[in-house]
């Protein structure tokens, strides 16, 4: 008798622990497809790149073949015989360092500016934010026909003097586009810091100002340290930037850059979609990223626990 | 002291405005430009020259030229096919719709899935995220266009909508902060009155933050419609308007006032979207720094 209760106990037990745990269920379900996006073409991607930097593209087989070392063995002729990639990694450099010292010190500014409501704030606010809902070729075709046809005839108008124009003179385009890049692109952060710093407890202003704290000091003391976490976010992940940042330079110039005015990112691009691209250069392409990557992850990081450092202190 | 202070604020107050007037001036300037040019006919910009001044006389015919002759060509196996700028416009309406929605619901549901469902595995996407998007992996556009290619994704919209289905980015956070902050007792109340996890899910809590996913859709609406270099790549047979565009700006040169009457046709419906939604936009989606 005991028995019979105990095995019916038992397959009680059984039955209810098979039955369906419907949470459980539905959160398979909800987590299903990104899962499978994420395996397929974040994880997949990424080890196909890493494989499609040993091979390289046959044309009379149409088929890619195993060449261990032949893409990186073309990179370090490259690197040994021409200044291609020094003259690449300096200018990727000078963009980011330009966009991130101006574009950071001027949203952080102007931000102020709007937090503080100062006279024209939302207007403001709303100028720094156009930008980045125009379309980026819509502007660069804006400003490059203004910069190549009315700035001349400005000048020449205003101080009698003849100029080239200037996004296709060879000596004013690259730093032009440099300008244009920074002077664009304040949007995104204003918007970020306005939010970061509207958090700021009123009280804590007020006591600075109590305390007789210029705006420079407020700034410097009570403000910048609460958008710290923010700006050190926009440097952490812009290191990437490094690499891949194209600087408008495909839609200001197309195919047509020369090697001195190219950025690493923008040479990358250019190796796959050149009008005569083909197959030829995935594997080389794939390479130079795997060689900027293993760059990349570490000053990343390294980026990343100075910056902790320094907001710890 | 006081004064002092009252000083200094002045100064930095008046060195903040002027620096904005000069940032305004910097981008109004080439849009007053425009305005004036695309009025004017070819001679009068040509001919006379008349490149910064007011239009001797206004004519509308720059636009109709620019509608008529902003076709984008493409080449279909071999062939060179135009496309006009209705055409144009309805690519980009697929394209810009399609991955609206499915880059806004995929990072939505699975941060509803990770937010509020208390499986372990929640922690393990999370740190995914958080990973991938400190984790710069350079480079990997050859191999995506392969495995575009090797699935049959390569030149279709429905492609591109499942390559942009992916979870990882800033609106996962976005939409985890959101899902995190609503109370459980909604959904604890939804489960004693027999709802089931759909119901709770569509009918209670996504109503709550349809705020914020109507704000990321406009987001991401605005970033694909004006992206030109993603459908240039992965869909070489639909050109967009923004592709349309790009291919005008290598043109050798046409008539200029034609050039900027074009640009403002294509300008128009983003512009409209901007003035109706400009409030919503530009809300702030604070999210604070990465913690790994």
């Amino acid at each position: 008798m005991k028995q019979a209760i105990s095995s019916a106990g038992r397959s009680a037990a059984v039955k209810k622990r098979w039955k369906p745990d419907r949470d459980l269920l539905f959160y398979i379900l909800l987590l299903a497809f990104p899962l499978l996006q994420f395996c397929v073409f974040y994880i997949g991607v990424n080890f196909n790149s890493f494989l499609l930097s040993f091979q390289t593209y046959n044309s009379e087989t149409a088929s890619f073949v195993w060449s261990f070392g032949d893409n990186f063995a073309r990179i370090w002729r490259e690197l040994s015989s021409s200044t291609m990639f020094g003259d690449m990694l300096k200018n990727s450099l000078i963009v980011w360092l330009f966009s991130t010292l101006f574009g950071t010190v001027g949203a952080v500014f102007f931000s102020y500016y709007i937090v503080k409501k100062y006279p024209g704030k939302n207007f403001f606010k709303l100028i720094l934010f156009l930008p980045s809902v125009l379309p980026g070729i819509l502007l660069v075709l804006m400003f490059k026909t203004f910069g190549n046809e009315a700035i001349p005839a400005y000048a020449e108008l205003l101080f009698g003097t003849e100029m080239d124009d200037l996004f296709i003179a060879s000596d004013t385009r690259f730093i032009a586009i440099i300008i244009y890049s920074v002077w664009i692109g304040f949007g995104t952060q204003v918007l970020i810091y306005t939010g970061s710093m509207g958090q700021i407890s009123p009280s804590v202003m007020e006591a600075a100002k109590l305390d007789g704290a210029s705006p420079i000091r407020e700034l410097w003391s009570v403000v910048i340290p609460e958008v710290i976490p923010a700006i050190n976010t926009f440097l952490i992940t812009g290191i990437a930037q490094i690499f891949i940042n194209q600087a408008n330079l495909w839609s200001f110039l197309g195919e047509s850059a020369s090697p001195q005015e190219q950025t690493l990112g923008y040479y990358m691009f250019w190796l796959v979609n050149k009008k005569e691209a083909g197959f030829q250069d995935y594997g080389y392409a794939s390479a130079i990223g795997m060689c900027c990557t293993l760059i990349a992850i570490p000053l990343t990081f390294l980026v990343r626990w100075l910056l902790g450092k320094m907001e710890d202190k | 002291m006081a004064k002092g202070v009252a000083k200094s604020k002045g100064i930095l107050k008046w060195v903040l405005l002027a620096l904005l007037i000069v940032y305004v001036t910097t981008l109004a300037l080439p849009l007053v430009w425009a305005l004036m040019t695309c009025f004017k006919t070819g001679s009068d910009y040509g001919y006379y020259e008349n490149v910064i001044g007011f239009p001797s006389s206004f004519t509308f015919g720059n636009f109709a030229t620019a509608w008529v002759n902003g076709n984008a060509g493409v080449d279909i196996n071999g062939m060179l096919l135009y496309f006009t700028i209705p055409q144009q416009f309805l690519n980009s309406l697929l394209y810009a719709c399609g991955c609206m929605v499915t880059a806004t619901f995929i990072p939505c549901i699975t941060a509803y899935a990770v937010a509020r469902y208390k499986y372990k595995f929640g922690r393990v996407v999370y740190t995914i995220v958080i990973v991938a998007m400190i984790l710069p992996i350079v480079g990997s556009l050859p191999s995506e266009i392969q495995m575009t290619r090797a699935l049959g994704l390569f030149d279709t919209f429905w492609g591109l909508w499942i390559l942009k289905a992916n979870f990882l980015g800033i609106y996962f956070l976005v939409f985890y902060a959101q899902f995190k902050m609503l109370p459980y007792d909604y959904t604890e109340a939804a489960k004693i009155d027999g709802a089931s996890n759909p119901r709770i899910m569509f009918s209670i809590i996504l109503p709550l933050a349809k705020g914020t996913i109507f704000t990321v859709m406009l987001l991401t609406f605005v970033q694909f419609w004006n992206d030109y270099q993603i459908p240039m790549v992965y869909l070489p047979s639909h050109p967009v308007v923004a592709y349309g565009m790009y291919q005008f700006t290598l043109k050798p040169y046409s008539e200029v006032p034609v050039q900027v009457a074009y640009m403002l046709i294509v300008a128009a419906p983003i512009l409209a979207v901007f003035i109706a939604f400009h409030k919503r936009l530009m809300t702030n989606l604070t999210v604070g720094g990465i913690k790994g």
